[in-house]
C-alpha cells in the first residue's frame, strides 16, 4: 500500500483529497501545516508527498526546500497544490524541489490520475 | 574704435572722458592766448618802432633843410636803443639816400629803393619788419626815414611764449590726469564694488552678501535696488527650499502611504484569492465526488441539483478570478512570462474546452491555423484566457451558424481571429466593449451569465504582451475579434499566411 503524506491546511479540502485517494487504495497521512508535514515525512514512508503552497506559517515554497534536505525524501515526488496558478508559481514550485504542480479546484474524476502518473514504479493507477 | 572704447573698464573711460575734455579745454584756451599775444605783440612792434621813426623824422626836418648830413646820421644813431634794429636811413625829397644806419647791405638798399615812394606804411618780409616814416615840413613831405628791424628777438619770444603755454598745458594736464585718477574712483569704485559683489554671488551661489555704498546719487539708489533685491532672492530661496523641503516630505509621505497602500492592496489581493477560492474548492470538489457516485449512489434530481451547484461553483470562481485579475492588471500587479509554446496546440486545447458547451447548442466550432504559425514565445496561459475568452462569449452569443477560429502570420504579427454568427453588436456599444464592468445591452444579455470583465481583461492582456485587440460587427449577422501579436525577433522571416 502506498503512503501519501498530504499537506494541508484546509479542513475540507484534506477530506476530499483524503477520501478520493482512500478510495483508489492509497493510505493517508494527514499534516495540518508545513512543520508539521516536514517532521511526518521524516518518519513516515512517504512513497508521494502533497502540498498545499498557500499554507499558514510556513509557505509551501519553503517546506519544499525544507523535504528536500531530508536525505530520505530525495527521491520522493514531491506534487504542489494552488488555486489559480499566477505566472512563476509552477516555475518557483518546481525550483523549491517540487515534481509537478496541480490546479485547484481539483477535478474528482481525474485527480487520482495525475497523481498516479507521479508515482515512480508498475502500481500506476489509472482511471 | 568703438569697440575698443567698449572693451575698456569703466574707470578708464571715465579718466578718458575727463582728460579728453580738460586737454581739449587746455589746448583751446592755449591757442587763444599764443594768437592773442602774437597779435599783440606785434601790434606793439610796430608801435615801437613806428614812434621812433616818428621821432627820427620829426628831428631830421632840420637836417634836411639844411643839408645837414651830420645832424641826420646822429638822429639816426639814436636807433642804437633797438637792439633789433638791423639798418636805417634817411631819404631826401629826391628819394636818395641822405643819411645811413647799421648793416647797410645791397639787399636792403633793393628794398629800401622800392619803398622809398610810398611813405607811412610798415609790412613784415622775410623775418624783418620795415617801416617807412614821412619826414614832413608844414605839411609837405620833404623826405622819408626807413627802418629795418629783424624778427628774431620777436621770433624768439614768440617760441619762448608758446613753450611756457605747452609747458603749463602739460603741466595742467598731469594735474588733471592726478585729479580725474583721484576724482574717478567716487563714481568707478562702487560701481567695482557693486560688480564684484555680483560676480562674487554669481560664483558663490551666496545671496546673504551685501553690496556697501553710503552715496546718495544713482549709484547709492543702484546699490540699495541690488541689496533690496537680494534681500528678495535671498527670502524666496528660503521660502522656496522650505516648500521644497515641506514638498518633498509630503511627497515621501504619500509615496511611502501609497507603497503601504499597494502592499496592504497586494497583500488583500493574495488572501482574498486564497480565501475565497478554498471554500469553492471543496464545494466543486464534493459535488464532483458526490456527482460522481464515489459517496455512494445518486438519483437522477439530485444529479441535476448538484450540476446546477457545480456550475454555479465554477461560476462564481470564474468571477472572482477575473475580478482578481482586472485588480492586479489595474495595479500594474501582472506579469506577463514569456516562453516558448505551441500555439496552435493551444487553440485546438481550447476549441476542446469550449467544444461540450457549443454541442448543447449543435453550434460546430471550427479551427483555421495556418501551417506555418509552429512554436510562439509568449504567456501561453494569458494567450489560452483570451482564446476561452473570445471563444466562450462566440458561443454565448450564437445560436445557429457557426463559430470560427483563424490563426496566421501578417507582417511580423500573429493574428487571431474568433468570428461567430450571433447576435452581433450594435454600432453604438461597440466603444464601450472593453470597457471594465460592462456587458453589452444588459436589458437582452441578462439570459448570458458573465462578469463583464471578459473583453477588459483580455485588452490589457493582449496590451500587455504589445498587440491590439479590435472587433468588427454587424447587429443581428454577427461578430469578429481579432487580436495580434508581436512575433518573436527569433522568427525574423516575415511570413504572410493571412488571406
Amino acid at each position: 500500500m502506498k503512503n501519501i503524506l498530504v499537506i494541508e491546511d484546509n479542513e475540507q479540502n484534506l477530506y476530499l483529497v483524503t477520501f478520493l485517494l482512500e478510495q483508489s487504495g492509497f493510505r493517508i497521512v494527514p499534516a495540518r501545516s508545513g512543520p508539521e508535514g516536514i517532521e511526518l515525512a521524516g518518519r513516515t514512508h512517504a512513497d508521494l508527498i502533497l502540498l498545499d503552497i498557500q499554507l499558514p506559517l510556513m509557505d509551501g515554497y519553503t517546506v519544499a526546500r525544507e523535504l528536500r534536505r531530508i536525505p530520505v525524501l530525495k527521491d520522493v515526488p514531491i506534487i504542489a497544490v494552488t488555486s489559480y496558478a499566477m505566472v512563476g508559481d509552477k516555475e518557483r514550485a518546481l525550483e523549491a524541489g517540487c515534481t509537478g504542480y496541480i490546479e485547484k479546484p481539483i477535478n474528482p474524476s481525474t485527480f487520482v490520475t495525475e497523481i498516479g502518473r507521479f508515482l515512480p514504479d508498475d502500481k500506476k493507477t489509472t482511471g | 574704435m568703438i569697440a575698443l572704447i567698449n572693451n575698456l573698464p569703466i574707470k578708464i573711460k571715465m579718466m578718458l572722458i575727463i582728460m579728453f575734455t580738460s586737454v581739449m579745454s587746455l589746448l583751446l584756451a592755449g591757442a587763444v592766448v599764443v594768437i592773442h599775444d602774437s597779435y599783440q605783440s606785434k601790434k606793439d612792434l610796430v608801435n615801437d618802432l613806428s614812434s621812433i621813426g616818428k621821432l627820427i623824422a620829426d628831428r631830421s626836418t632840420a637836417a634836411l633843410t639844411f643839408q645837414d648830413s651830420r645832424l641826420a646820421r646822429e638822429n639816426l644813431s639814436a636807433l642804437h636803443v633797438k637792439s633789433s634794429v638791423i639798418a636805417a636811413c634817411i631819404f631826401d625829397e629826391q628819394g636818395v639816400v641822405f643819411a645811413k644806419y647799421g648793416a647797410y647791405n645791397d639787399k636792403t638798399m633793393a628794398v629800401v629803393t622800392e619803398k622809398k615812394g610810398k611813405p607811412g606804411g610798415y609790412r613784415f618780409e622775410n623775418e624783418q619788419l620795415l617801416l617807412l616814416e614821412p619826414v614832413l615840413l608844414e605839411g609837405k613831405q620833404v623826405g622819408a626815414v626807413f627802418i629795418c628791424a629783424s624778427l628774431k628777438e620777436y621770433f624768439r619770444q614768440r617760441l619762448y611764449f608758446i613753450l611756457l603755454v605747452a609747458a603749463i598745458m602739460v603741466f595742467s594736464s598731469i594735474v588733471a590726469l592726478l585729479f580725474s585718477s583721484r576724482l574717478q574712483t567716487y563714481i568707478s569704485s562702487p560701481l567695482l564694488h557693486l560688480t564684484e559683489t555680483a560676480q562674487r554671488i554669481a560664483r558663490q551661489k551666496d545671496y546673504s552678501l551685501r553690496a556697501t555704498g553710503s552715496s546718495n546719487d544713482e549709484i547709492g539708489i543702484l546699490v540699495t535696488a541690488f541689496n533690496d533685491m537680494l534681500k528678495m532672492i535671498d527670502t524666496q530661496n528660503a521660502v522656496l527650499e522650505q516648500r521644497v523641503a515641506e514638498r518633498t516630505a509630503e511627497l515621501v509621505e504619500a509615496r511611502d502611504r501609497a507603497e503601504s497602500a499597494d502592499h496592504v492592496k497586494s497583500a488583500f489581493l493574495a488572501t482574498m484569492s486564497h480565501e475565497l477560492r478554498t471554500p469553492l474548492n471543496s464545494i466543486i470538489g464534493f459535488t464532483g465526488l458526490v456527482l460522481q457516485g464515489l459517496a455512494g449512489a445518486v438519483n437522477e434530481e439530485q444529479k441535476k441539483q448538484l450540476t446546477m451547484v457545480q456550475n454555479s461553483g465554477q461560476h462564481l470562481l470564474t468571477l472572482i478570478n477575473d475580478v482578481l485579475d482586472i485588480s492586479k492588471i489595474e495595479a500594474s500587479q501582472i506579469e506577463i512570462a514569456s516562453a516558448p509554446f505551441d500555439l496552435a496546440g493551444s487553440i485546438q486545447k481550447i476549441v476542446q474546452t469550449v467544444k461540450p458547451i457549443a454541442d448543447r447548442k449543435n453550434l460546430p466550432v471550427v479551427a483555421q491555423v495556418a501551417p506555418d504559425i509552429g512554436t510562439f514565445t509568449g504567456d501561453s496561459r494569458r494567450v489560452e484566457q483570451i482564446l476561452l475568452n473570445l471563444l466562450s462569449n462566440a458561443i454565448k452569443f450564437t445560436e445557429r451558424g457557426e463559430v470560427r477560429v483563424e490563426c496566421c502570420h501578417d507582417n511580423g504579427m500573429v493574428v487571431t481571429r474568433v468570428t461567430d454568427t450571433g447576435s452581433g453588436i450594435k454600432p453604438e456599444d461597440l466603444g464601450k466593449l472593453f470597457q471594465p464592468f460592462r456587458q453589452v445591452d444588459t436589458g437582452l444579455t441578462r439570459q448570458y451569465e458573465g462578469t463583464g470583465l471578459g473583453l477588459a481583461i483580455c485588452k490589457r492582456l493582449v496590451e500587455l504582451m504589445g498587440g491590439t485587440i479590435t472587433v468588427k460587427s454587424e447587429w443581428g449577422k454577427g461578430s469578429t475579434f481579432e487580436f495580434t501579436l508581436p512575433v518573436n525577433l527569433e522568427q525574423t522571416n516575415e511570413k504572410h499566411s493571412c488571406h
